[in-house]
């Protein structure tokens, strides 16, 4: 199973858009790459983003594949996920910005994600991280991540 | 790309955050030739980080086309040195590591992204400037 991770501004989506969006996603995903895939959302708040140094109204897609994937398919699988999260969120499509990474290299980020925590408080940040995701997907359908713990 | 994502202790007020992010476009853009427009900041609060870090920074940049390994570590320290400055930080207060991407796995701007250097970003570049 694959991972995405999407980040976008608050109120850019409402809960229920981003339920469709998931759906979205994932069908691109089973269609593109032929597996099913998990999606994570990171709501960003006003004023914690910036493009060329003025604040952001991109949104980021960070798309997991298995390692090795030909060229070919990987920017078929870029263009798909594009023009759905343009066409789902009613922006144009320079206003979203898709990396489709290998897992090996999706695991990099992960990697030093997670080690810019303090050691001693990764247990709790696992743990409060697995009862956010509990919490959002029983209240809103979905998986969302803390922006800000 | 690059999508550089900063964690950070406690929250920096508008100001800073801005002042930072003009830090990492400038830097970027001087270390690279890439224009400002390619350069994303993305701040997370409230980060227990390791001891002594305020800001711990983590940024995909592209990695081919005309970028070599010492060329995209020197853009590391140049970050490193631009946030500790633009935060009024140590620089043992700032941590940054960067993860290297090929271009052609991201699609920004409505294409996917040509190598660093190459004719096909010069083409681009001239047409987002018309």
């Amino acid at each position: 199973m694959g991972t995405i991770v999407c980040t976008f501004h608050a109120g850019a989506i409402a809960r229920d858009g981003v339920r469709r969006l998931e759906a979205a996603l994932r069908r691109v995903y089973r269609d593109e790459l032929g597996q099913s895939a998990r999606v994570f959302w990171y709501e960003l708040p006003a004023g914690q983003a910036f493009t060329a140094g003025q604040p952001s109204d991109f949104t980021y897609l960070l798309v997991e594949v298995a390692d090795g994937l030909e060229n070919a398919r990987r920017e078929r699988a870029l263009h798909a996920f594009a023009n759905e999260l343009a066409t789902s969120m009613q922006v144009a499509i320079d206003r979203v910005m898709v990396t489709v990474a290998d897992h090996s290299v999706f695991a990099r980020f992960l990697g030093a994600y997670r080690e810019r925590i303090r050691p001693r408080s990764r247990p709790w940040f696992l743990a409060t991280t697995v009862l956010g995701l509990l919490r959002s997907r029983r209240r809103d359908g979905y998986l969302a991540l803390r922006t800000n713990l | 790309m690059p999508l550089y994502n900063l964690a950070c202790r406690r929250p920096l007020d508008p100001e800073r955050r801005r002042a930072i992010a003009n830090a990492i476009t400038e830097t970027h853009c001087a270390q690279t030739n890439a224009p400002a427009d390619y350069v994303n900041v993305l701040y997370f609060d409230g980060y227990p980080l390791k001891s002594g870090l305020e800001i711990d920074m983590v940024g995909g940049v592209r990695s081919d086309g005309d970028r070599t390994p010492e060329g995209i570590e020197r853009l590391r320290v140049a970050l490193h040195d631009a946030i500790a400055r633009a935060a009024g930080l140590q620089t043992s207060q700032v941590k940054v590591a960067l993860v290297g991407v090929p271009s052609s796995w991201v699609m920004e701007g409505g294409h996917v992204m040509p190598p660093p250097g190459s004719e096909a970003e010069k083409r681009i570049d001239a047409r987002r400037k018309k």
